[in-house]
């Protein structure tokens, strides 16, 4: 194609772009009856998640069995349930950091499913670059190697500790075992350290299965799949929601384990010396 | 300094066209992707900025701090920051297969430009 023929399909582009902002503003800003942001929703209180946030789901439960109108129960006045960092104890789960409680507790299929998504994605990978080889990369420096070596081990350090923090501050599984990965792809390009990776294979099939076997067992002890059958202990200690704490710790051990096996494939190939 | 949603929505949609744009207007398969990555960051950005409500604090009890029902609840919710956390998980496994997938065409055409990839008729 020639330079003039993609100026041209530039513009056409730009104005593309231009009517869909356009369209895409028009809900914001309007009165009628069509399309519109509901302004009502900006109230906490006016959504599902008002419930996950007070740690109290069986309430719903409750009302819903009494009888079938959850609208008209927003407003719940007899049950003024208080939730205090530090002294609360025996919550549905212990979890300080109230997105953890959603992703583990109340929304578990959610985080299983997602763990099986990147599981078949980094299958896939192994599955497309199998049969290839990549040029070598450089040999690295004097100064690569020594500077790597010293960085390494604190940031697997720092992935340990917000996997073990993950109900008490931001971060959580998937982000410390995003981390533990990036420690590996250091020390693969920076001082060329070979991982095997059936050691690593070994450490996420393993962390999947017990991640399934926990979850298994609620269905045994409470009856629900991802039941918290463990005690949730005082909301904002470490020891606190024993199964979320356990939970998360394996999800980020299977995740830097799966992310590395990845980045190694993306290094040189399928075509390992161990496999 | 208080942010009305609305000002995020419209900083998202921003965000979501200039990825539009690149993956329309580029040839090269590496920039494709990235503008794809810009447009997962923008629907991400949109998701959360869903659940802020205004002034409001992040949804983590540190010490000394109540959730009282029904009267006051000053976090934002923390609902779309559970689905944001998913959303984030598989945008970097269709991030890897499509990373994945272009080595191998690369392999295969000896080019990354997607004009060109047909013009070998042997193949």
């Amino acid at each position: 194609m020639r330079e003039s023929d993609f100026n041209v399909g530039k513009f056409f582009a730009f104005l593309f772009v231009l009517i869909l902002f356009l369209f895409m503003l028009s809900p914001l800003f309007e009165e009628g009856d069509g399309a519109k942001i509901d302004k009502n929703l900006s109230d906490i209180k006016n959504r599902v998640s008002y419930f996950h946030s007070l740690k109290s789901v069986k309430e719903i439960e409750r009302i819903l069995s009494d009888n079938n109108d959850f609208s008209k129960y927003r407003e719940i006045t007899d049950s003024a349930k208080t939730v205090i960092f530090g002294e609360s104890k025996d919550l549905e789960n212990g979890t300080a950091n109230l997105v953890t409680s959603i992703v583990l507790d109340y929304r578990g299929f959610d985080t299983l499913g997602e763990l099986i998504v990147l599981f078949i994605s980094i299958l896939g990978l192994t599955i497309i670059l199998s049969t290839l080889s990549f040029a070598k990369f450089e040999e690295p420096s004097f100064l690569q190697i020594t500077g790597v070596k010293f960085v390494t081990p604190f940031m697997i350090l720092v992935g340990i500790y917000i996997f073990l923090h993950g109900h008490l501050s931001p971060g959580g599984g998937f982000p410390a075992g995003a981390i533990i990965a990036t420690a590996t792809l250091f020390s693969l390009i920076g001082c060329k350290f070979n991982y095997r990776v059936s050691n690593l294979k070994f450490i996420e099939s393993n962390a999947g299965f017990f991640v399934i076997l926990l979850a298994t067992l609620g269905l045994y002890f409470t009856g629900s799949f991802f039941g918290n059958y463990l005690p949730t202990g005082i909301v904002g200690k470490l020891y606190s929601s024993s199964l979320i704490l356990i939970i998360y710790s394996l999800v980020g051990l299977k995740v830097g384990a799966e992310l590395s096996v990845g980045i190694k494939t993306l290094y040189n190939g399928e075509k390992d010396d161990d496999r | 300094m208080m942010i009305d949603n609305r000002t995020l929505y419209i900083y998202s949609f921003i965000i979501f066209l200039i990825g539009i744009y690149g993956a329309i207007t580029n040839r090269n398969l590496i920039k494709i992707l990235v503008s794809l990555s810009i447009i997962e960051t923008a629907l991400n950005i949109f998701l959360v900025s869903t659940g802020y409500i205004n002034g409001s604090n992040p949804p983590i009890l540190h010490s000394g701090m109540k959730l009282i029902s029904p009267n006051s609840i000053n976090i934002s919710d923390p609902l779309p920051h559970a689905l944001v956390l998913t959303a984030i998980v598989i945008g970097v496994g269709t991030t890897a297969i499509g990373i994945g997938l272009t080595i191998k065409l690369y392999n295969h055409y000896k080019t990354l430009n997607v004009n060109r990839m047909g013009d070998k008729d042997e193949l």
